[in-house]
């Protein structure tokens, strides 16, 4: 544990994923660095960025894991699924394959994240309507079938992405913090178990 | 120093040899790491793929010849492909800000795409296409015609062994992050320790290092520059690359400030070398190193014999 003061009260970390091309990539670099690019590069394996927010008066810096969407990288991304404290589950309106394979995506989640992961449905892509073939209240009802809430967003346009990312942090927060016995510093100890879960998955990782 | 092997019809130079008189391997390295022109980059590149080639056939029975690999691009290219979907997604977003790729389904894509459509039918073996090898072939694609882009990606995978990194459950890359650590520790301790107190482990960081052959985290005069080592040194070098990165920064890991965000924010940046000789100069003096590729034989003999294949081939 670093000597140091720590900027923030609670560390939250999040976890990206969906099919390739959703535009998981682009949430993250609206959320973080709130810009877009047409000229995405895929993503190759594993990545990640920090910002912190604030809620309610508390600051909660959020680690977010983005992950490659190709079904063969699942072998280096479930490892990361057990640290989580929130996911985060992508498809894009435009493309119904995506829609279907939640259900996939989510059993992943039930399988290999933690429990009590607070989770979210994001259907992304909204601005291009013209091109949509996933209604708003069919990505309701699953969201509603699987128990997770449910945001449609444009990384392009800036809809809704901030709104997800929030929701998710004030839901790991309640969980986490609110509902928490009060403790001389439940951040510190938290940081630590995470950072620990990942090495000791990570190294475990071999190949199948 | 090259001299022509083979010329085409027309009497262009279709292949290169090392001239006999110019000796010593040494002297070959030298001007490789001093970066090869880029005029010459296709004749050393071509070059080196079929020595290394060449160098296998002894003891491995003979690597298909390069004719054989051109007709069987040729047949496969007109073949249909489940993974059509995928490869035409990820096209677009394959180094879209070089010149040759810039438009969607223009000819630079379209070679990318047979390419990857191709190669991805050949390596069916070991999975097919899979995200990455678009950095991989779309780089050779700016030094070769397609199907001869498409050779150099089989003598990647099968003489530089690219396939075993590639392989379904990525056994070559855990294999490269054991190696990894081991020269870390090896080379700078204090970082070894500093990471292993962060917990950050090499999957965090350096997927893409290893799947993309360095695209997309050098600027690319770098990243060819690295490639040039690559080619005449077989993957050994991929790792050295590795821990020279991490070397550059090990003051930054080893502060009492360092923290996992710290450290992986670095890692996973993009790095603008400051002097792309001074950083091929560490990869060879690295490399030269007494001892040091025996030990990385080492390595990856005791990763292999802990972490045997389900196959048990590679």
């Amino acid at each position: 544990m670093p000597a140091t003061p720590q900027s923030y009260d609670m560390l939250a970390k999040m976890l990206l994923i969906g099919d390739s091309g959703v535009g998981k990539s682009c949430l993250l670099l609206r959320f973080c660095d709130d810009a877009w690019t047409p000229s995405f590069i895929t993503t190759i394996g594993i990545d990640f960025k920090i910002r912190t927010i604030e809620l309610e008066g508390k600051r909660i810096k959020l680690q977010i894991w983005d992950t490659a969407g190709q079904e063969r990288f699942r072998t280096i991304t479930t490892a990361y699924y057990r640290g989580a404290m929130g996911i985060l589950l992508v498809y894009d309106v435009t493309d119904e394959r995506s829609f279907n394979n939640i259900r996939t995506w989510h059993a992943n989640v039930e399988q290999h994240a933690s429990e009590g992961v607070n989770k979210i449905l994001i259907g992304n892509k909204c601005d291009w309507t013209d091109k949509k073939v996933i209604s708003e209240q069919q990505g309701q009802e699953l969201a509603d079938e699987l128990g997770l809430r449910f945001l449609e967003t444009s990384a392009k346009s800036n809809i809704n992405v901030e709104q997800a990312f929030f929701a998710l942090a004030s839901d790991i927060k309640s969980r986490l913090i609110d509902t928490a016995k009060p403790e001389d510093s439940p951040s510190g100890s938290r940081s630590v178990g995470i950072g620990a879960g990942q090495g000791d998955n990570a190294a475990k990782g071999g190949c199948c | 120093m090259l001299s022509v092997a083979k010329r085409d019809p027309g009497g262009n130079a279709q292949d290169w040899v090392v001239s006999s008189d110019c000796g010593k391997y040494r002297r070959l390295q030298r001007r490789v790491f001093k970066g090869i022109p880029d005029r010459w980059r296709r004749a050393v590149w071509g070059l080196m793929l079929e020595r290394m080639a060449g160098e296998v056939e002894g003891h491995r029975g003979g690597a298909p010849s390069l004719e054989r690999l051109t007709a069987e691009y040729e047949a496969l290219v007109a073949a249909p492909y489940v993974q059509d979907v995928q490869i035409d997604l990820d096209v677009p977003r394959t180094i879209s800000g070089h010149v040759m790729f810039h438009t969607r389904y223009g000819q630079g894509q379209r070679s990318l795409f047979h390419v990857l459509h191709a190669f991805g039918l050949r390596c069916e073996d070991i999975g097919g296409y899979c995200q990455g090898m678009g950095s991989l072939a779309a780089t050779l694609l700016c030094y070769f015609e397609p199907e001869r882009a498409y050779v150099a990606m089989c003598r990647l995978f099968d003489q530089y062994r690219l396939a075993h990194i590639f392989a379904p459950g990525f056994p070559g890359l855990h294999e490269a992050w054991h190696v990894q650590q081991k020269l870390v520790e090896l080379l700078m301790p204090d970082v070894h320790a500093s990471f292993e107190e962060h917990c950050v482990h090499p999957s965090s960081y350096s997927s893409k290092w290893y799947l993309t052959l360095y695209t997309n985290s050098f600027p690319f005069a770098t990243q060819l520059r690295l490639w040039d080592a690559l080619l005449l040194e077989g993957v050994d070098v991929l790792v050295i690359i590795a821990v020279g990165i991490i070397w550059h920064f090990q003051h930054e890991f080893t502060t009492p400030n360092a923290s996992f965000e710290s450290i992986l924010t670095t890692l996973g940046g993009y790095f603008f070398v400051e002097s792309d000789d001074a950083l091929l100069r560490w990869v060879r003096k690295t490399l030269r190193l007494k001892g040091l590729r025996d030990k990385i034989k080492t390595w990856r003999a005791e990763y292999r014999k802990d972490n045997p294949l389900p196959g048990g081939g590679h």
